[in-house]
This record gives structure tokens, sequence and C-alpha cells, in this order.
């Protein structure tokens, strides 16, 4: 059965005013436990609109949103208890802190759900493990802190909750691409050891492929492809028809492949790459031993 | 959406009152209203609608645009209506129990949805056709005779461009720390005083945050661009008075010799 | 080449902190194109901040167009010549409606109502956001909106303008917008580019790139020199563009391909000539 299950959802902003704008319409998606999903579109293709649905910041207009198979609006008044299932890190989410150590910021989403003292301290040390950061900052003010650090920190917070799916909107943006590398590897990390499932909203293609399981292509509101990250990215003319790119290292092997060499399109890696080009050498014996 | 009601109803065109002086309107805008309020009989007040429909064709605005402030102030239109309707004095018209309706509470009502209406419609043509950054030159120059009192005018001035221009981000960052704390639970809608003023924390204190940022930002900004001070400036747009600007005195002055004269000619309607 | 900005020796750090710049040596010419990349916290946007005298060096001098950024007087003098835009656009942009906001510039420098209305009309024209001079700031995308403040600098007719990632918070296709226009700028009008980025296909656009680290100076030079330094460069934890890595894979094993190759099309030329273009069967 699907965790997430999307069916023939639409959603209209200003809807009882005189200037309605669609901004999905049908969308229809399965999200299976413990994938890694990725969400790639061009601004304004619904991407965000569509992850706010997930934890019920929006309803939709039409259609219907099941978690576990249940309806989330069956009861709009338990709606909050969705969020705890389903955590959303907004963008730029160093933004969101706002206690006066980082200790009771992480622990802010825990205290909301009502748990008792030791699980909550327990939450907080293990989500700052998993964003990667030292425990001697739990008793610092989060206003000390470098943008990156709060960043995990605030991505703490809503680790610490527990969700069955996290959902991150740009979760790397602004970073240099050190830090965005390290980060992608600790969501790895944490995903093998939560076993829950991530979704992800980037433009950075590489961060995409790097994690993604499967990708799913938003285009001015509606599903335009939804597939396994390989297939998404061999079918290079669609992404760049509507706008989108593939990572650097695919587009290099695009261009061999049509200047007419013998080189695979689904490479994703500069180490892949690397090995297609050097099999043509191999064949081509025009290595110089 | 409320970033539209804040401010940036600015709507661009080209019409006699978007031509108009920012000083001249703001004036206008004062002069008219209280001589709207002052009308007392159907001649008088009829004259004061004439006034506002010349205004809305001279500006020029589709009129959706007005449909859309109206309707946000209908309910109070209404109320206020209503409750000017419940007037004991007079002859009784209609009479449902304890309820009586008179003449004289048809009439108040009438004057009252009248001049709210066209105070709407008055102050909408205003923010329509003004500019925000004439706004606050307008009000710099006209406030220059009380520079005595020893405030910097200017400075105040600048600090309104500002306001003006950070309302709608400001509205946009609230909304959105707003669905970032939701979205970590946080409970809105507790009825316990401990829970919400938490909840309350979790937004302004983000808000604050951000605005120190936000502000620190400007400043650099503006010292990069050579800002020293809001009196050492030129101005690209110079308020100037025009032939314009006397043909909207003109018809203001007409509105009001034509509001007193019906006021003193007729038999008032309403006290 | 005739220099607009000399940073000679500076090293900097606020009152009573660490040292954030230390003997930084750098030259940038009248209409050149540089490029300064860095980690976060590497000092870039500090060493921006000195070269249009809103710092000054701790030690050293920093001198624009012969003017010295220490010299008060000439502080707003020099804040003409170099301009400056800032990543976040919503935070620079003080006018609520496009053109007011392009003429802030102009009316501190206290030029006449013509001038300014003249200079407002050109700069939004060269970075296309002409048709646009009417709108409300708050109605403009990210992309729109950093080319706004870009006009508002353009306008003052500066000979530098410094940009401070002015693309991090911005999607793909606005990113390359606003990189069209600041090399538009860099072409047709002439006027010197530091650009600061975390972007390596940014980065590689300028005639000279500068590394930093640490708040030193790594490394500078053309794209070309830079990128042939590759051990210095993964000492340092720099991330090579995607096709530098590529080459460099390929040179381990022994293919015969030059050094400080960063552009995809040289990349396939220099294969080409050693695999041949001949189809592999």
């Amino acid at each position: 059965m699907s965790l997430i299950e999307i069916r023939n959802l639409s959603y209209i902003y200003s809807k009882d005013t005189n200037c309605p704008k669609t901004a999905l319409s049908n969308i229809n998606i399965d999200i299976y436990d413990n994938e890694i999903i990725g969400i790639i579109g061009h601004t304004g293709s619904g991407k965000s609109t569509l992850v706010q649905h997930f934890n019920g910041l929006l309803k939709p207009t039409s259609g219907g949103i099941y978690i576990n198979g249940l309806d989330i609006w069956k009861n709009p008044k338990k709606i909050r208890d969705i969020r705890f299932k389903v955590g959303l890190v907004f963008q730029y989410p160093e933004y969101q802190i706002f206690e006066d150590t980082v200790y009771k910021d992480i622990a802010f989403g825990p205290c909301n759900m009502n748990l008792g003292p030791n699980e909550i301290q327990n939450r907080v040390i293990e989500s700052i493990r998993m964003v990667g950061l030292p425990f001697s900052i739990l008793d610092k003010s989060p206003f000390e802190l470098s943008g990156g650090e709060k960043r995990k920190v605030a991505i703490a917070g809503v680790m610490a909750m527990k969700p069955n799916v996290i959902v991150l909107d740009e979760p790397t943006a602004g970073l240099d691409p050190l830090s965005r590398k390290n980060f992608i590897e600790n969501l790895k990390t944490y995903h093998s050891r939560e076993k829950n499932t991530i979704v992800i909203v980037s433009h950075n293609m590489e961060d995409i492929v790097e994690i993604s399981d499967r990708v799913l292509v938003m285009n001015n509101g509606r599903v335009e492809m939804f597939d396994r990250t390989k297939d998404i990215f061999s079918n290079g003319d669609v992404l760049m028809r509507i706008g989108l790119d593939v990572p650097k290292i695919t587009k290099i092997m695009f261009k061999l492949s049509n200047e007419g060499y013998r080189v695979k399109r689904d490479v994703f890696s500069v180490k892949d790459g690397a090995e297609e080009i050097l099999n043509l050498f191999r064949c081509d014996g025009g290595l110089n031993d | 959406m409320i970033r539209d009601l804040a401010v940036g109803q600015y709507f661009p065109a080209n019409s006699v009152l978007h031509r108009t002086d920012a000083r001249v309107k703001i004036l206008n805008l004062l002069i008219t209203i209280i001589f709207i309020f002052y009308t007392m009989n159907y001649f008088s007040l009829f004259i004061a609608l004439i006034y506002v429909f010349l205004m809305m064709y001279l500006s020029n605005i589709p009129m959706k645009l007005y449909m859309k402030n109206f309707k946000i102030i209908l309910f109070f239109t209404i109320f206020t209506g209503l409750l000017n309707l419940f007037d004991d004095r007079g002859k009784v018209i209609f009479e449902f129990g304890f309820l009586k309706i008179t003449d004289a509470g048809i009439n108040n009502s009438i004057f009252v949805c009248s001049r709210v209406t066209s105070l709407v419609i008055l102050a909408s043509i205003f923010t329509f056709t003004t500019l925000p950054t004439d706004l606050t030159d307008a009000v710099e120059k006209l406030l220059k005779p009380f520079a005595f009192i020893n405030i910097n005018i200017s400075e105040i001035a600048m600090m309104m461009t500002i306001a003006i221009r950070f309302i709608p981000t400001l509205i946009e960052e609230v909304e959105k720390i707003i669905n970032a704390q939701k979205s970590r639970g946080a409970d809105f809608e507790n009825k316990n005083l401990f829970v919400k003023i938490r909840a309350l924390m979790s937004i302004v204190v983000p808000l604050l945050e951000s605005s120190f940022k936000r502000a620190y930002d400007l400043a650099t900004a503006m010292e990069s661009r050579c800002y020293r001070g809001a009196e050492n400036r030129t101005r690209m747009r110079i308020l100037k008075f025009k032939m314009i600007d006397l043909f909207s005195i003109f018809l203001t002055l007409i509105f009001i010799f034509g509001v007193v004269y019906c006021n003193m000619k007729f038999p008032a309607t309403v006290k | 080449m005739e220099k607009l900005i000399d940073i000679n020796n500076v090293n900097f750090k606020y009152n009573d902190g660490n040292y954030i710049l230390s003997d930084i040596n750098l030259i940038i010419n009248r209409g050149e194109f540089v490029s300064l990349l860095g980690s976060n916290g590497s000092g870039k946007s500090t060493l921006s901040k000195l070269c249009n005298a809103m710092l000054m060096p701790t030690h050293g001098s920093v001198t624009v167009d012969g003017l010295n950024t220490i010299d008060n007087k000439e502080k707003y003098n020099i804040r003409c010549k170099v301009g400056l835009v800032q990543q976040n656009p919503d935070n620079q942009i003080v006018a609520a409606t496009v053109e007011e906001d392009v003429a802030f510039g102009p009316e501190n420098l206290q030029l006449s109502p013509e001038e300014i209305r003249k200079r407002v009309d050109d700069s939004l024209k060269s970075v296309g956001m002409y048709k646009y001079k009417d709108s409300s700031i708050y109605k403009l995308s990210g992309g729109e909106k950093q080319k706004v403040a870009i006009s508002g600098i353009v306008a003052m007719q500066p000979e530098c303008i410094i940009l401070d990632e002015p693309t991090s918070m911005l999607d793909p296709k606005s990113r390359k917008d606003v990189l069209d226009t600041i090399i538009k700028l860099n072409k047709e009008q002439k006027i010197a580019i530091i650009l600061v980025t975390h972007y390596m296909d940014e980065a590689v656009l300028a005639d000279k790139v500068v590394m930093m680290d640490k708040g030193r100076i790594l490394i500078q030079g053309t794209p070309k020199e830079v990128f042939s330094n590759v051990e210095l460069l993964k000492e340092h934890k720099f991330t090579l563009p995607e096709v530098t890595e590529l080459t460099e894979i390929l040179r381990n094993n022994r293919c015969d391909l030059p050094r400080g190759i960063y552009d995809e099309d040289e990349f396939i030329l220099s294969l080409k000539s050693i695999v041949g273009g001949r189809e592999c069967l």
C-alpha cells in the first residue's frame, strides 16, 4: 500500500476573488514507504504548493490526499496530527528559530506532540547528531551560530518529531558546494538509519540525481513525469523542453553521444562518465601506453 | 489579498487625476470629505454624489477595482446603515412589534451609507492615482511649515517611503513563518494562554530577527548608494503646480459652493 | 591595462576579533571581470565591502581610481565609482516602485531632475526592465528584483559593480537572466565586475578568478591558470567544475588531455583530438 496517495488533486488560489489562479490541476501520485522522492520544476510550476498539501497546510480545492490510506481532511480538527506524521522543512528554515537555546528550539516540535521529558531529550540529542552538529551546541543561543549551523538546527527541529515522511523544500539553497555535498551525504545516512520517506524539492539537479530513487517533474501545475531517476534524466530532451536542466556530467555525455561517440546517455556521476570515456579508448586502442 | 489592501494600490494610467499634484490631491481629499459629511439635504447630497462620480470618471480606473474596495466595506456600510435606520423621531412608516421605522430613520440611513461609500471611493481614487513616493513627498512638503517644531520632516518622509516599500514584504514573511511553525505543530487555536503566547512568540521572534537583518542590509545598500541624510537629495519627480491642478481646485471649489448653497437654500433633511 | 582598484597588503579585523582577511593583494583593472570564489566565511563579502569604502582596512590600503578609501571626504566619490549589489534582492530596494528605486542613487548625488530621468530610463533599458518601470516591487520575481537592484547601481554610472552572491537566492532561469545582464554590462558598457559566487560555472565566465580560503587569497589568475592547479584546490577542499574533474580522472588514467579545462566544448574538442572523430565500434 502506498504511504502517500494523492487522487485528482486540484488547487485554486484566491478562489473566492475575481482573479482565481489554478496552481495545481488533477494530480495523481503515489509515494511508498522508505522512498526518496525528488521534485523538480521551475518557479511557479506548483512544487511548493504541492508539498504544502502533504502536511495539510493547504486544503485541496478538489480531490483528496491519503496517508496510510486515511483521508487527512476527514476530520479537519485533527489536521495538526498530520503535521507530526509529515514533517515539512521550508526554504531557508533558519528563519523559523525562536527559542533562546538550540535545545529548546529543537524541542519545540516534540513539546507540541505532548511527549514526556525523557523522550523529548532523547529525540533532541538524536536529531542534533543526525544533522552532524556537536552536542556542545545545544546550550548555545541560536543567534550565535553561523547561517549553515542555524539551518541544520532548524532541520533537526523537524527531524525530532520523527515524522514518517520528511519534506525538504530547497534545503541546500545558498550553501557552498562543499556544505551542499556534506548535507546530501548526511541526509542519506539519516535515511538509511530512520528508514523513513524523504521528499526533496530542489533546483540543483546534481543533488536530485545523487539522492532520489524516483523523480517527480512538475510543469504548469501538472505532473509532467514521475519515474525512476535514471529514466527521467536520460529523457533529457523533455526536461530541456520545459526549461529544466540535466546534471552537468550528463550533459557532457549527451554532447559526446550526439557527436557520434558510443557512450551511454544515462551517466550521472563524474566517475561513471570517466569510465565510459575510458572504454572508448579501450576499444579504440587510442590510449597512449 | 491582504497584500493588495495594505498598499501598492497604485494603478498606473494616464488621467487628469494621475497628473494632478499630490499635494493638491491630499488637500482636495481632506476638504471634500469634510463637506460630504456636511451634506444636509438631498440636493447637497446629490451634488456630492455627482462630484464623486465625476472623480471616478476622471480617474480612468476600471470599475472593478472600485468594486473590490467597496466589497471590503460592504458589511460595515450595511451595519451602520441598519443602525441608523432605527430613529424614534419622525413619522412612523413601518411598524413591526417593537421595531419602528420612521422617515427620519430612512433618511439617516441613506445619508450615512452614501457618505461612507463616497468617503471610501474618494480615498480609493486617491490611492489608485497617487504613487506612494509622491504621497510621501507631498506630506513632506505640506508639513514644511511645521518644521519649526524641530522635527526632521524629510527623514520622516523617507521612513514612510521605506515603510510602504516593506509592508508587503513583511506580510509575506509573516505568512511564511506561520506556516513553518504550524509545520512544527505550533497550536494557534489552543485556548490555553501559555500555549497561545508561546505560539505567538514563535512568530514575533523570527520576524524581529529577520527585520533586523533586513534593516542592516538596507542600511548597507542605502549607504553604498551614497545616501547622506534625507535633506541632501534632489528628486526625479518634482511636484509642480500646473494648470491641471488649478482645474482640480476649481472643481473642488464648485463642489463646496454647491453643497453650502443647497444646505442654505433648502431645509435640512438630517440633523 | 589601467588599474582601477588596488588592494595593497590588506589585513582586516573588526575591533577586537580575529583577522578576517590577511595579506590581500589584488588589482582590479578597468573593465575587467573578476570572480571571487570561496566557501561561506572565507572573507569574500568582507573583501568586497573594503572596495567601496563600506569598511576600512586595518593595515594596508585600498585605492579606487587613485582615491584612498581611508580618506573620509572621498567616501562618496568612491561609492559612485564602485557600486554594491547584495545577495537578497528584497533587502536592498528602497522605494515601492521600480523607477523610484532606480532614481534613489542619482537623487542622492543631487543631480538635476532631467539628468536623473535620463539616467533612470537608460539604466532600466540596459538591464531590460524598462517596460516594468511603473511596476510595484512586490509584484516582481526574485530575478527581476535583482535586475532592478543592478539598474539602481548602473544609474549612478559606476566604473565597477561588486555583486555579492547576486544569484544564490534565485532559481536557475533567473540566475541565467541576471548573469547575462551582468555580462552584457561588462561587455557593452565596459563596467568592471567583481562577482562573488559559489557557482563554478559562473566563476569561469570571468577574465580573472580569485580563490579565497580562510581570509587569504589562495590563488588568482585566468580560469585556465587557476583550474590547472587541481591538487592545490583539492587540498583546500574546493569543488572543481565537473568537466575539470572529469579531465583530471582521465589524465590520471593516462589520457593525453591538457590541464585546466573548464569548458565543456573545449573538453570535447580536446577529446576529439586524441580519440579521433571516428565512431568507435
